[in-house]
């Protein structure tokens, strides 16, 4: 078996200047679906990626854990976790094994929002915006980094999925900062109700099967959530 | 050895002191699960953890860390039976004893450590047995963030350390290690638990990242003001960062830091290696790297992460000669902020005074009010102004003070990261803000009278910070130079008895009106001098008292700013929008040699010059601007606020309503003019032709033009007749409120009372605040599912308690159908229907 599967706690981190922006993301954050917005909006839009790149810490941290199949409906035992989920199990169908991990962009991102919307809520929109395509940006980039590593021993790695996802409970989320050091390595932590401190972070399960055929290896977002598969054309 | 053993403070004084190395990492190799919690091992494999403390004092360390790095209350609840936090702290303390006694009289080390961890090499110098053994309580950070970034409470935070130190140190330890905080507060947290509950020395070390701060953003110079002020016996990093990216920041942990630096770092980077995670800095590489740190003037260094006994031997072998930097005081004088640290005695440092109600009618309108946003927006305009720290005053007769201080500096802390200066005369005020404030603060003031010394020092010398120490005493203000000289040798003295030293004094020796004493500006500048130059202490002056009275103030005061900061000044308290004042301190600063290259002059400069005026009121729209059917049609000034608030034009707006106010009263503007424009955008947002982005300038426009009239209302002792008065909270558990701040802006712009409770609110706040005002609408927000049942309470809780009022509910998971279900009146899909159904409520 390869050593890739028995990773614990591994610690990853990037540049925030290495992320990639992705403007569009922020405009549909702020309501601009088809259209771009004015150049007042854009001026701004691009101070606040420099403000919120400066402060940006992004880290992650990630485990390898066992698929179990039970004998329970839906229900399938991550090793960290016994999940039931409709949706997560259709996610994870034919893998053996999955990619826990968390990953935050740090709380001085938060401390800027916190600033601006205090008092200039159009720019905490714009940073709030701005935060939540750099912690998506900074998962892709892991997530990248994960499908070329494990492509090297000849497997595949489905579309993260987290906790609140379909049926996926949140309450999962105590599972997971129990199974890894989030707030010791990355300084992620979970308040009471569940959410995340610093705000701008994520924690999702990656399914690595084996890939057979073109359905399962080309398995997009949202494919968990949508029953067309017949009908599918992209 | 016990019998010999010196105190640790002293041994430290002495040679170089080490700490062991990692203990979780350790605990894997040795078979500890994913997820399992390594204090657990206390109580099901005590030998373990007995073998691993042994191993390390063999290798050679002085100071073992207990395993109770995770130990706190809220990872262990149980209050009694085999895992509660009472069982497993003092099961931690005993093996770590035990260790001791084996190490010291010979015991063999039981075999359960792989060969991969024992140290092999050979122990140079003196036997292991016979070193000085020391048993540090391991405190690691709780897992939570403190608010207002997470969720825990300060003071709940001091309460968890606090209880597993009580246990630990009533078992029997030597100090106190709280290690690994990543935030500055909840370091001071710990530290204050400590120091309230033991009188064993305290060291603190913190993570730094590669660029040198804390995840929540504090540098060196920041934690060690921070630190040193709260009484902590050492400090450094560990964790986190190898040996190598460590040495770039012990250098600046070294040039402030007068207690002993503390460095313990990883074995490298993890990696994995045949399924198992490997640190790549072996122990000969590691023990070469912490020696050239100690070679940079740590005083304690030992490993974190990935170390193992091999490592601490071989660090040990190869430093234990080397002599190492005496420990002096280094006398610098720091104030902190959570990023930043400002010295005292080098340029002099400004501190803004705007925050502060005296003469200032608007101002005690925001304190009375509890316009908390008033007040940080004054802060925000001193920091862009120059400020390099903010004084605090926000003293009234007829409020509550210390709760009025606390509000203020914790929301002034979120958004802004200048220091701050406590100024009052409130006892109570000053220690609650003190024990809260994230940072070193300055503290305002104390004077020589011997029952406010009594008073004021054993709170500096608790929490830290550096006081102003005014030159006057019970027989009032000396006249000369002479007396104040000597009231500020008292305040010196009286100070150093409760172990205070001078760089934490500066001494204001008080600028007076020199229109009413011809002498009084000489005698305050050669007291100047002579604090400066012959006690090399530090100086600051509230400089404007020098003009009362005299017209023209600004002029004689910024040339008397000159003066003092040429006889020593290091501080002034002023308001750094006076451009003579910037003018005379720009100046000052070039000409003395604090300004590389005369670039902060020519910075200065060129902001002097008159900007081009913005391009006159241009009344035909841009192309693809707000259709011009829908707006109404106003005439000169009228037109120009309205258009400038459809554009967000947030000057224009300014201008264009104290233009309106020279003929037109308040409520007109607001009535006919401010709100029928917003209105406008509003539509056009409900239409979906205006953006969110578009409809936040218009407010912010609109809230700029209110600003105006508010100033005016205020000068004027009118009092502005609102529409009605909203409750607006984000509920209990949830901490977004960016949606619920919008509705509070646009609320305000129409001309609403907003009472906002903030975020986290628990239902009865909420609800005892709609009694004691008989408020009649109460606006909700929630962000996640989870929260919503925290929102079904409240509701319930307001309609058995105040049954007359309404609520309306709204946030990112909110429906039509859960509103319902929850039994809100209404549900507002988007601010401007919460404004649409305010009037409604209202009947506007």
């Amino acid at each position: 078996m390869s050593n890739l599967f028995s990773l614990q706690n591994q610690h990853h981190r990037v540049s925030a200047a290495a992320l990639p922006i992705r403007l569009r993301e922020v405009w549909h954050f702020l309501g601009y679906y088809h259209i771009q917005p004015e150049e007042r909006v854009n001026a701004l839009i691009d101070a606040c990626i420099r403000e919120a790149v400066a402060a940006a810490t992004p880290q992650g941290i990630y485990s390898v854990f066992e698929i179990k199949q039970t004998d329970l409906e839906d229900t399938l035992d991550l090793t960290f976790a016994k999940v039931t989920s409709k949706d997560l199990s259709r996610n994870l169908a034919q893998c053996h094994h999955c990619v826990l991990f968390a990953a935050t962009i740090g709380p001085k991102v938060d401390q800027l929002i916190m600033k601006a919307s205090r008092l200039d809520p159009l720019k905490g929109c714009i940073l709030q915006a701005v935060g939540a395509m750099l912690i998506e940006s900074y998962c892709d980039l892991l997530n990248e980094q994960l499908r070329t590593d494990f492509a090297s021993i000849g497997c595949a790695l489905r579309p993260r999925f987290s906790p609140g996802y379909g049926d996926f409970s949140l309450n999962h989320q105590r599972d997971i900062f129990r199974s890894i050091r989030a707030d010791k390595t990355i300084g992620l932590t979970l308040m009471d109700s569940q959410i995340m401190a610093p705000s701008k972070s994520v924690t999702a399960v990656i399914g690595i099967y084996q890939p057979e055929d073109k359905r399962t290896a080309d398995y997009l977002p949202g494919c968990s959530l949508c029953d067309g598969c017949d009908k599918c054309s992209v | 050895m016990s019998d010999q053993r010196p105190n640790i403070l002293e041994h430290i004084r002495n040679q170089i002191t080490f700490f062991d190395g990692g203990t979780g990492s350790v605990l894997q190799e040795l078979g500890l699960a994913p997820g399992e919690l390594p204090e657990l091992w206390n109580i099901d494999r005590p030998e373990e953890i007995i073998s691993l403390h042994q191993s390390y004092f063999e290798a050679g360390c002085n100071i073992i860390k207990t395993n109770t790095f995770g130990a706190n209350a809220l990872k262990f609840k149980d209050e009694e039976g085999p895992y509660s936090l009472q069982t497993i702290v003092s099961a931690a303390v005993s093996h770590a004893r035990e260790a001791r006694r084996r190490a010291e009289t010979g015991v063999p080390l039981q075999g359960t450590l792989s060969d991969s961890l024992k140290a092999s090499a050979p122990l140079f110098g003196t036997p292991a047995a016979k070193r000085a053994h020391y048993i540090a309580l391991d405190i690691g950070p709780t897992g939570k963030l403190l608010k207002p970034l997470g969720d825990l409470d300060f003071e709940d935070a001091v309460e968890i350390f606090a209880k597993t130190i009580r246990i630990g140190v009533s078992q029997g330890v030597d100090l106190v290690l709280i290690e690994t905080m990543n935030d500055s507060l909840e370091a001071k947290a710990a530290l204050l638990a400590a120091k309230e509950n033991c009188d064993l020395p305290v060291f603190v070390t913190t993570v730094y990242d590669e660029g040198g701060k804390l995840l929540t953003g504090a540098d060196p110079a920041a934690m060690t003001a921070i630190l040193e002020g709260l009484g902590a016996d050492a400090l450094g990093m560990n964790c986190s960062l190898g040996p190598e990216q460590m040495m770039g920041i012990v250098p600046e942990l070294v040039k402030y830091s007068s207690i002993p630096v503390i460095v313990n770092p990883n074995a490298g980077l993890p990696r994995s290696e045949n399924g198992k995670t490997v640190y790549d800095v072996t122990p000969e590489d590691f023990a070469q790297l912490v020696t050239q740190i100690v070679s940079l003037g740590a005083h304690v260094v030992g490993g974190c992460c990935g170390t193992t006994p091999a490592h601490i031997r071989a660090l040990v072998n190869a430093a234990q000669d080397i002599s190492q930097h005496e420990l002096t005081d280094k006398g610098i004088s720091l104030i902190a902020s959570y990023t930043h640290a400002v010295e005292l005695g080098k340029k002099p440092v400004l501190i803004g005074e705007r925050i502060n109600p005296t003469g200032k009618k608007r101002f005690k309108q925001a304190l009375r009010e509890h316009d908390i946003d008033y007040i940080i927006g004054e802060g925000l305009k001193q920091q862009a102004n120059g400020a390099d720290a903010l004084d605090v005053n926000v003293g009234l007769p007829e409020i509550d003070e210390p709760a009025l201080m606390v509000d203020v500096v914790k929301e002034l802390q979120a958004v802004l990261d200048l220091p701050l200066q406590i100024d009052t005369t409130d006892l109570s005020a000053m220690e609650r803000a003190l024990r809260i404030y994230n940072g070193k603060a300055l503290v305002n003031s104390v004077n020589g009278k011997q029952e406010v010394m009594h008073s004021v020092f054993p709170l500096v010398k608790k929490y830290g910070g550096i006081v102003v120490a005014l030159t006057l005493d019970e027989k009032g203000i000396p006249a000369d130079a002479s007396g104040r000289i000597e009231i500020a040798r008292k305040i010196y003295d009286t100070a150093a008895s409760y172990g205070i030293s001078k760089k934490d004094i500066i001494v204001d020796p008080l600028a007076m009106a020199v229109s009413s004493d011809d002498t009084a500006a000489l005698a305050t500048l050669q007291a100047l001098k002579t604090i400066h130059e012959e006690f090399h202490g530090n100086t600051i002056l509230g400089v404007s008292n020098i003009s009362f009275g005299l017209p023209q103030r600004e002029l004689i005061t910024s040339v008397f700013f000159t003066m003092a900061m040429q006889n020593g000044l290091s501080a002034a308290i002023m308001n750094p929008a006076a451009p003579e004042m910037m003018k005379a301190y720009t100046c000052f600063c070039t000409l003395s040699g604090y300004d590389t290259q005369c670039m902060g002059y020519i910075d200065y400069a060129s902001r002097l010059t008159p900007v081009q005026t913005a391009p006159a009121f241009n009344a035909s729209p841009a192309p693809g601007s707000i259709q011009p059917a829908a707006s109404p049609q106003f005439e000169g000034a009228a037109q120009e606020l309205s258009f400038a608030i459809q554009k967000g034009l947030k000057s224009q707006a300014e201008d264009a309503t104290k233009r309106l106010l020279e003929t037109t009263d308040s409520m007109t503007i607001i009535n006919a003019y401010l709100i029928p424009s917003l209105d406008v955008v509003g539509k056009g947002f409900e239409a979906k032709t205006v953006y969110l982005p578009q409809l936040l300038m218009s407010a912010d426009a609109a809230k700029a033009a209110f600003g105006i009239i508010k100033e005016k209302l205020a000068s004027s002792g009118e009092a502005g007749e609102k529409k009605g008065t909203i409750i607006l909270a984000t509920v209990k558990g949830d901490i977004h409120d960016i949606g619920k701040n919008i509705v509070k802006v646009l609320l305000e712009n129409y001309d609403f009372e907003v009472l906002d409770l903030g975020k986290d609110v628990p239902p009865e706040t909420i609800s005892s605040l709609c009694v004691k005002r008989h408020v009649y609408l109460v606006g909700l927000s929630a962000l996640m599912t989870t929260t919503v049942p925290s929102m079904a309470e409240t509701i319930k809780r307001l309609r058995a308690e105040a049954p007359w009022c309404k609520v309306c509910v709204g946030g990112a998971v909110l429906t039509q159908e859960y509103a319902d279900m929850i039994g809100a009146d209404k549900y507002c899909k988007d601010a401007m229907e919460t404004v649409a159904y305010a009037q409604e409520i209202f009947k506007v």
